[in-house]
């Protein structure tokens, strides 16, 4: 198959089928809806289970079983219906329930609007839920990084018995750009076999049961600190991000998704403007990738982080740089796009030594 | 090439109807006449004609009649009155942009009896770089679902293949041999062939009108 033209959303719907996904529960949410359209007319092509819920809630514990019994299963929303499943992610973490669930972000807190927008990074990548867990988000830029990050997800639940979170925003989920399925990027990964799953007993020893109850504190202590081997492993071996023109640069910009699009087009007039400017990409928001700060941070004058909300990874920028240099944040919410121009003047700014 | 006091713009979803939309309004106004584009779309919530209304009646004083301004981003399938204003203008000109696939076109529908009686073109839109619609028997399934849903009859079809920025003569001739399969089979007439204006002197000729295209639908990087 040679390149086609898609959307954002009916690229991560495609490429969650290729890799295997055959069960999709959901409920409908702008901007996110074409995946579930698009799931809606291809999973019976392919003897696959499409099943609007009756709410997020509920598509999330489907997720929650399907996942359960051992299949690749997805699920997609938009930030209201993404705080709706919090409750079930938690659970989904705490009883180690492979999964891809799917957030092209919108305009909040609330109801909010339907632009695209970046105020769910907290929520995604310091827990929405509750309890000591941690999700793996990926954060792609483009329609072809969207499928590819899906495979990736998919692999990446299996491996670690975890969800996996694809965090997009409205703009990624409806905008069109060629994309090439045959050529998705993959790691080569050896997964474990699902023996935990829910498959029927047959001739196994014991029952395979799906929980996160472990009344004793001892027994959930010692399930904590598995779980946070785990993370441990995704810290070591998960880290994904871009860096463009860091070399000489003096001041690096810092954004991610959507955002880093329109950065790393002000990235180049800057550069024709004589300023030695390059960009930061964090592609995985958690783990969050601190290596290309410790690999900057003494030679910029500063970083400007820009973000389609008030400013949510400009803490983990700050703590990745250890705050030996100035961090700046510019950024606006409810699906505004940060200005250009403004972004310009800031960096000059930190050229110039503004601390 | 003609045109028709009233025309309508149809096709699958994502195949480009909002920019021939435009563009063929433009061109209708650069004639001389008065013309309106109806924003008839209903499901996308981005990328809709309505968002450059501003812009396209300061430089070619062509209005866009659709959801009041301020409900503009509402998330609801809302359709102005204004639209029967438009339909029973003697004097001017509209350019209907519909919503994609049969659910965007079933608020057409409504307006059928008036249609009707009206001297109309039924543009049905295709790409086949667009997965769904990627051959013939695929176009000709949509463009079925589309007539029965708008309950209207396509009069004419154009070729808009195209792959955004990495577009080639090729997509444009492998979408012209899918499209004249069509033309075949059902014997709906082709009407041009939509270009992005940097091709224009590219494409070789094809017996049909080659229609140059600006973009207006942009993303915020591509509007620096």
């Amino acid at each position: 198959m040679a390149k086609v033209l898609m959307k954002g959303n009916e690229a991560l719907a495609e490429a969650a089928i290729q890799a295997g996904c055959r069960h999709y529960f959901g409920y409908p949410i702008t901007p996110q809806n074409e995946v579930t359209a698009y799931m809606a007319k291809r999973m019976p092509e392919v003897g696959g289970v499409f099943l609007q819920a009756e709410s997020e809630v509920s598509a999330i514990n489907m997720v929650y079983g399907a996942g359960g019994a051992g299949a690749r299963v997805m699920t997609s929303t938009s930030s209201p219906g993404l705080s709706l499943m919090q409750e079930g992610i938690s659970y989904l973490a705490g009883a180690q329930v492979p999964c891809v669930i799917v957030n092209i972000m919108r305009g909040g807190p609330g109801l909010g609007d339907i632009q695209g927008a970046q105020g769910d990074y907290f929520q995604s990548t310091k827990g929405g839920g509750h309890g000591d867990y941690k999700l793996i988000v990926l954060a792609p830029s483009t329609i072809q990084e969207m499928a590819d990050l899906v495979q990736e997800a998919f692999d990446i639940a299996d491996e670690y018995r975890n969800p996996v979170v694809i965090l997009g925003d409205g703009m990624l989920g409806q905008m069109m750009e060629p994309v090439d399925f045959e050529n998705v990027k993959k790691t080569k990964r050896n997964l474990p076999e699902k023996t935990w799953a829910t498959t029927g007993r047959g001739n196994r020893e014991h029952r395979n049961v799906i929980n996160s109850l472990y009344i004793d504190p001892p027994v959930l202590e010692k399930h904590n600190y598995v779980l946070f081997e785990k993370y441990k492993r995704a810290e070591q071996n998960e880290v994904r991000y871009e860096m463009v023109n860091c070399d000489d640069a003096e001041v690096i910009l810092v954004a991610y998704g959507t955002m880093a699009r329109v950065a790393k087009n002000v990235m180049n007039i800057a550069r024709r403007e004589g300023h030695k400017v390059g960009l930061i990409r964090p592609i995985s928001l958690w783990p969050f990738p601190k290596e290309p700060f410790k690999k900057t941070v003494d030679q910029v004058k500063g970083y400007l982080v820009v973000e389609m909300s008030m400013g949510q990874m400009v803490e983990d920028v700050q703590l990745a740089t250890e705050c030996k240099k100035p961090v700046h944040f510019y950024g606006r919410p409810a699906g505004m796009i940060p200005e250009p121009s403004v972004m310009l003047e800031k960096i000059k700014q930190i050229a110039g030594g503004a601390r | 090439m003609d045109f028709k006091g009233l025309t309508i713009v149809v096709g699958h979803y994502g195949t480009g109807k909002t920019e021939v939309a435009i563009n063929y309004a433009k061109f209708i106004r650069e004639s001389g006449k008065d013309v309106e584009i109806i924003d008839l779309d209903i499901v996308n919530p981005y990328f809709r004609s309505r968002e450059v209304r501003k812009e396209l009646f300061d430089k070619w004083g062509i209005r866009v009649a659709g959801v009041e301004e301020k409900y503009m981003n509402a998330d609801v399938p809302a359709i102005s009155r204004n639209i029967y204003g438009a339909l029973y203008s003697k004097d001017k000109y509209a350019v209907f942009d519909v919503g994609g696939d049969d659910v965007g076109a079933t608020p057409l529908g409504q307006y059928r009896h008036i249609i009707k009686d009206q001297d109309a073109e039924v543009l049905f839109v295709v790409n086949v770089n667009r997965p769904l619609t990627k051959e013939v028997e695929l176009v000709i399934e949509y463009l079925k679902s589309i007539e029965e849903a708008a309950k209207i009859k396509v009069t004419h079809l154009v070729n808009n293949t195209h792959l955004s920025y990495e577009t080639t003569v090729e997509d444009i001739l492998k979408g012209q041999k899918v499209v004249e399969e069509v033309s075949k089979i059902t014997g709906i007439p082709i009407k041009m062939v939509t270009v992005k204006r940097e091709l224009f002197n590219k494409v070789p000729d094809l017996g049909y009108p080659i229609f140059p295209i600006d973009l207006y639908m942009k993303t915020p990087w591509d509007k620096m």
